[in-house]
């Protein structure tokens, strides 16, 4: 990686959110592997993206897919991103199944330290599983739920989705006609 | 075909999002508050299945959920999981994508064992995968009109944890 010289937090501070941004970048090994600057068992790459086999797998066939552009988190990434990545997970998936043998895969995306993100690159794994590979901590567990009605009121309209309310059956301006006659 | 997650897709319960082509609905078995699970309407089994167009389309609708689990449901950080195929802990025959809102010490863990791969194995691997993508068929190129806003932009800074990770330096 490039020397990076002594900056003071003083520095940081008046340094523009392009400037910070810029900053980030030099210092990401993701963006690095990308650029080819640092060695990796690349498999594929595009414009967008590439993808390079993890050196500590969860499995035989583990593949790390990144955008080529440095996004710390996914909700950071636009949707050309986001829709090109899935478009190449899946492609990806299908090359381990068909090439590895894979009977399975996990794609798993984490968003957050508190998601076990460990990379300041936002990072698909997309991960080849096999019957009895011994992974288990994809297997969710299955908790009684609390709340519902309020979560689901909270991001419905945090997504502008309008919940219909559950009312009698309608009847149709129809029947109502034919009532009428 | 009979499916359970079709018919559950029909009646909409506790749903949280929904368009043309896929449905949200907070999970009632959820393995963290908030849990979501995303579907395509149409029925498909594994994602190898479903078109290009229709996976680009679910992860961006997992990603604004994704979003909206930040932003509106207090969530330090979220997991997004496709499990795809028996193997993979794929529990019912309609492909899926999990949207799990995270917070500290939530008991849930997600974290696989890493072993440090044998590097012949490693080079037999990407020689493999290398030969199998050569032969597949490239996701589209991106048109520029596609483009849309950055989602991230409308969320308001101050009370976002995650982005106040971001504007600290690695």
């Amino acid at each position: 990686m490039p020397e990076q010289q002594q900056l003071t937090e003083e520095d940081l501070k008046n340094m523009s959110p392009e400037q910070l941004a810029e900053l980030q970048k030099q210092n990401c090994l993701f963006c690095h592997l990308g650029s080819g600057k640092v060695q990796s068992k690349k498999i594929y790459e595009d414009e967008i993206c590439f993808a390079v086999l993890d050196i500590n797998p969860a499995s035989r066939g583990h593949i790390l897919l990144m955008p080529k552009e440095h996004y710390a988190i996914l909700p950071q990434a636009p949707e050309n991103a986001v829709n090109h990545l899935a478009k190449t997970a899946k492609m990806l998936s299908r090359a381990a199944i068909a090439g590895l043998g894979a009977e399975g895969t996990n794609i798993f995306i984490a968003s957050g330290a508190v998601a076990g993100q460990k990379a300041p690159h936002l990072i698909m794994h997309i991960i080849s599983r096999f019957h009895d590979d011994g992974i288990t901590c994809f297997e969710l567990p299955e908790n009684n739920a609390e709340g519902l009605e309020e979560i689901q009121e909270i991001l419905a309209k945090e997504l502008g989705t309008v919940l219909k309310k559950t009312e009698p059956e309608e009847v149709s301006l129809k029947e109502i006609e034919k009532a009428l006659k | 075909m009979s499916c359970i997650e079709c018919e559950k897709i029909k009646q909409g319960k506790y749903l949280v999002y929904e368009d043309s082509s896929v449905i949200a609905m907070l999970s009632e078995r959820p393995a963290a508050k908030g849990h979501v699970i995303l579907f395509p309407k149409e029925h498909y089994a594994i994602i190898e299945q479903m078109p290009d167009e229709l996976i680009g389309h679910m992860l961006s609708a997992a990603n604004r959920i994704s979003a909206a689990c930040f932003r509106a449901a207090g969530a330090e950080g979220t997991n997004i999981l496709i499990n795809n195929g028996i193997a993979a802990g794929q529990k019912t025959g309609h492909a899926s994508i999990n949207i799990i809102p995270r917070a500290e010490n939530d008991g849930l863990n997600l974290q696989w064992q890493t072993a440090t791969a044998n590097e012949d194995d490693l080079k037999t691997a990407q020689l493999i995968l290398k030969d199998e993508l050569e032969g597949s068929k490239k996701p589209e190129e991106i048109k520029e009109e596609n483009q849309e806003e950055v989602i991230l932009e409308e969320t308001p800074e101050e009370e976002n944890y995650l982005l106040k990770q971001l504007e600290r330096i690695p």
